[in-house]
């Protein structure tokens, strides 16, 4: 029994960085799931709302002082008001154009943060971040589960949105905007509130993930991140508010939890070629999963179930 | 309660309506004429979704043209495009919801009233409006214009696609719209015959111009020959 303990939690910090990890792309993947999967907005730079609010939550309390709650919302009011702005840009573009700008808002945070060395510490870096509690060895733990709860609230909120009126208007917007655009209600000044609110969730986020690094870097913002979101969402199911999270299991969890704590890679292995092979399967199985698109993998095999069935009848 | 004066509309540098003139009262008003005349271009800048070049467009009294649609829409004009009239990853119930999200009339007691107009929707509330059929589909795209409060309900080519059975219906239903809801309509179509038994009156329309104004009663074969081009 002991062994079989010791097999499974033998890495504790490992296991518990893997979920943070497994949290964050779930917290991400259901707010942009109700940007892309409800609204139609392909969001391709995830990675700038984010690190938007984990540099301005950075910045604040490694030069300034400033106490953590006052932090978390003005990372949060960064990557809101980042998101209004890119909403109100991208609101009259197409597919192509919103891709090509949400990359671009991106890539000008990745470069603004990575240049300037005052306030960021250009690559060198920032830090450091202290969790706002210390309760000894299980300081790691409560903040996991606080993550574990703010996700869920995320969840419940995509959940709650599916059923609301304003639900309805995004979904409407989402999928036929031409015709969404005859309603009673702006569709650009509903495009622009709803990347604006989960922008400003991706930059609370990104506050809540300082304390779990201590230290950040620009290498933090690559296109990685955004990548590892959409392929999680895409491959679980864009439309379902429980897409991100089943998508996440099967991707982090398996590459960032399951191979990195269960199976014997040497540590250079682990250290460098895992990585990258890590990004290049996330990569190919996007391309994959788009051909599965909207309901993925998942969605797919229980359709074909379903139509299965109904032959059977 | 409608007006159009020296409208003149198209897409980049084509002009596809030239200088239209009408005005369209409490009324059914077909707006008739072959592929190519103009009849979406016309509903579209109506509803706000394609600028005018020159003119102008007033509804009960307020200059409508070059507002955004969504205020047009707000002012009581409902818009009931010829393809992808409705959401189709939205159910029947909450197509119709969605239309009026911001109705005066208790949501509830207006949808009872939709479900009535077409009482075929009635059991496919819960079905999303993507698998629905041609015909259940433009009786969706209609009740959700009309949750929006429409006083003026454009419906362009509501019968195209649809089998003989579905046309005899759906103009029964766009009479009746009219009458018992005291809804202004304007139609276009290509099928003359059946929109000239449900319109009061009727414009011809060709390359852009109106051939014809005059009462649907008095509309003429040959009237319709030159409009049509045959």
């Amino acid at each position: 029994m002991s062994a079989v303990w010791d097999y499974l939690f033998g890495s504790p910090a490992f296991l518990i960085f893997g979920t943070y990890t497994l949290m964050m792309i779930v917290g991400l993947g259901i707010l942009l799931h109700l940007q892309l999967g409800v609204t139609g907005i392909g969001n391709f730079g995830v990675a700038g709302f984010w690190g938007a609010g984990l540099y301005t939550f950075g910045i604040l309390q490694v030069h300034y002082d400033v106490g953590f709650w006052l932090a978390l919302l003005a990372a949060t009011a960064a990557g809101g008001v980042l998101g209004a702005i890119a909403g109100w840009v991208i609101a009259d573009l197409d597919d192509d154009g919103v891709l090509a700008a949400t990359l671009a808002v991106a890539t000008i945070v990745f470069l603004a943060i990575e240049s300037e060395k005052d306030f960021t510490g250009g690559r060198v870096g920032l830090g450091t971040i202290d969790f706002p509690f210390d309760i000894g060895e299980r300081t790691d733990l409560a903040w996991l589960a606080i993550l574990f709860g703010v996700t869920g609230l995320l969840l419940w909120y995509a959940r709650r949105v599916h059923r609301s009126p304003y639900g309805r208007l995004l979904i409407a917007t989402g999928t036929n905007e031409p015709l969404a655009r005859s309603l009673r209600k702006p569709v650009k000044r509903t495009k622009v509130g709803i990347m604006a609110l989960t922008s400003a969730g991706m930059g609370a986020l990104g506050g809540l993930y300082g304390p779990i690094v201590h230290f950040l870097f620009p290498t933090q913002l690559t296109v990685a991140i955004t990548v590892s979101v959409i392929t999680a969402l895409v491959l679980g199911g864009q439309q379902r508010p429980w897409g991100a999270f089943i998508g996440a299991v099967l991707t982090v969890g398996l590459f960032d939890i399951a191979i990195k704590l269960y199976v014997p890679l040497p540590r250079e292995v682990l250290e460098h070629a895992f990585p990258v092979t890590k990004q290049i399967i996330f990569g190919a199985l996007l391309i994959f999963v788009l051909l599965f698109r909207p309901l993925g993998i998942l969605g797919r095999m229980r359709r074909e179930r379903h139509v299965k069935g109904l032959s059977r009848v | 309660m409608f007006e159009a004066s020296g409208v003149w509309t198209g897409y980049d540098d084509i002009d596809v309506i030239k200088g239209l003139d009408f005005t369209v009262g409490e009324e059914v008003f077909a707006i008739l004429g072959a592929n190519g005349a103009g009849k979406t271009t016309l509903l579209s800048a109506i509803a706000g979704l394609l600028p005018l070049t020159s003119g102008h467009i007033r509804f009960n009294g307020e200059t409508i043209s070059g507002i955004p649609p969504w205020r047009i829409a707000a002012l009581g004009i409902g818009f009931v495009p010829q393809e992808r009239g409705v959401f189709p990853d939205l159910t029947v119930l909450d197509n119709l919801r969605v239309g009026g999200l911001v109705a005066k009339q208790a949501r509830g007691e207006r949808i009872d009233e939709i479900m009535e107009l077409f009482p075929a929707l009635a059991g496919l509330r819960n079905q999303r409006a993507g698998t629905l059929s041609g015909g259940e589909t433009k009786m969706v795209a209609a009740g959700r214009a009309l949750m929006q409060d429409a006083r003026l309900l454009l419906m362009d080519e509501p019968t195209a696609g649809l089998s003989p059975l579905y046309v005899e219906n759906f103009f029964d239903r766009i009479r009746q719209i009219h009458e018992t809801k005291q809804v202004a309509i304007i139609i276009t179509e290509q099928n003359a015959t059946k929109a000239l038994e449900v319109a009061d009156r009727a414009m011809v329309l060709s390359l852009g111009e109106a051939m014809t104004i005059v009462d649907a009663h008095d509309l003429t074969t040959d009237q319709l020959r030159k409009g049509y081009k045959i």
